[in-house]
């Protein structure tokens, strides 16, 4: 599956669910390493969202986090040095929605990361370290989990009603 | 991701569209960087439909660099997703934001 996807350049491989009132499901997005897939990757993301049942607020939201995951495996994660496709892959379950993206690059912790000074002036904020905090804030659970061939970042949101994050801080 | 440059003597302004992500983030970046040249800069979103991490860093070399060489610096017409990423990231309070480009032209005129 892993060499087809990459030769086709892109390919969706989706599994339907049982027919529940919720839209139950996995889906597998493999693309190129290549951040030009990304606007692909959000489209796909989004169509996951929506069919879970996410309002549009916070599919926009899981877009962001699954984007910034996405940059961050490419960018820094060594796919395109091992020939390898991004792959993402959505599973929906009555009331949840996670994503997986794996990468080749070296274990990680949530801890490692120190969040960015969001209230520091201009002149003392740092360009780094703003891709893992939204995903943080936008997202329910963010967690990195060593696999076979590196770690995949896992991306958990529940579905509910609308809800401003500024509320949830 | 298309951006265009027009203003007049006073203003730059800067429209783009589309999304700015990790792919569209340089060429944005670049452009704006050819772009500047003293007089105040509006970076007019209304069209921007999408930004991640990278094009929020694109605001602020941007803002660093509008602090280092004195000119103003304004975004105007945010869509709501685009300014729900501004809200996360703090930077409602790091830059000038104005609902529109006419009101946004009119504060830096005022300015």
């Amino acid at each position: 599956m892993k060499g087809d996807a990459a030769e086709a350049g892109a390919a969706v491989d989706a599994e339907a669910g049982s027919r529940k009132e919720k839209q139950a499901g996995t889906a597998r997005l493999a693309v190129p390493a290549d951040l030009a897939y990304l606007a692909l990757v959000g489209e796909f993301v989004l169509f996951m969202a929506r069919r879970a049942g996410f309002a549009e607020t916070d599919a926009a939201r899981l877009r962001l986090a699954v984007d910034e995951a996405c940059a961050n495996a490419i960018e820094h994660g060594g796919l395109s040095r091992a020939g390898q496709p991004l792959e993402v892959v959505c599973e929906a379950s009555v009331d949840a929605l996670t994503v997986r993206v794996a990468d080749c690059g070296s274990a990680f912790t949530i801890a490692e990361a120190a969040d960015p000074e969001v209230d520091a002036p201009l002149e003392k904020r740092r360009i780094g370290g703003l891709g893992l905090y939204l995903m943080r804030r936008v997202m329910d659970h963010v967690e990195f989990r060593p696999n076979a061939g590196g770690k995949e970042l896992v991306l958990t949101k529940r579905v509910r009603p609308e809800k401003a994050v500024s509320d949830e801080a | 991701m298309k951006l265009e440059v027009g203003g007049d003597s006073q203003v730059v302004v800067v429209a783009v569209e589309g999304r700015i992500d990790a792919y569209t983030a340089p060429e944005v970046e670049q452009k704006l960087t050819a772009a500047v040249d003293g007089r105040a800069v509006l970076l007019d979103l209304s069209a921007t439909d999408y930004i991640s991490s990278a094009g929020l860093r694109v605001m602020i070399t941007l803002g660093k660099r509008s602090r280092a060489e004195h000119f103003a610096m304004r975004l105007c017409g945010l869509q709501p997703s685009v300014l729900e990423v501004f809200e996360i990231a703090g930077f409602t309070q790091l830059f000038e934001i104005s609902e529109s480009r006419e009101v946004a032209l009119a504060e830096l005129a005022a300015a």
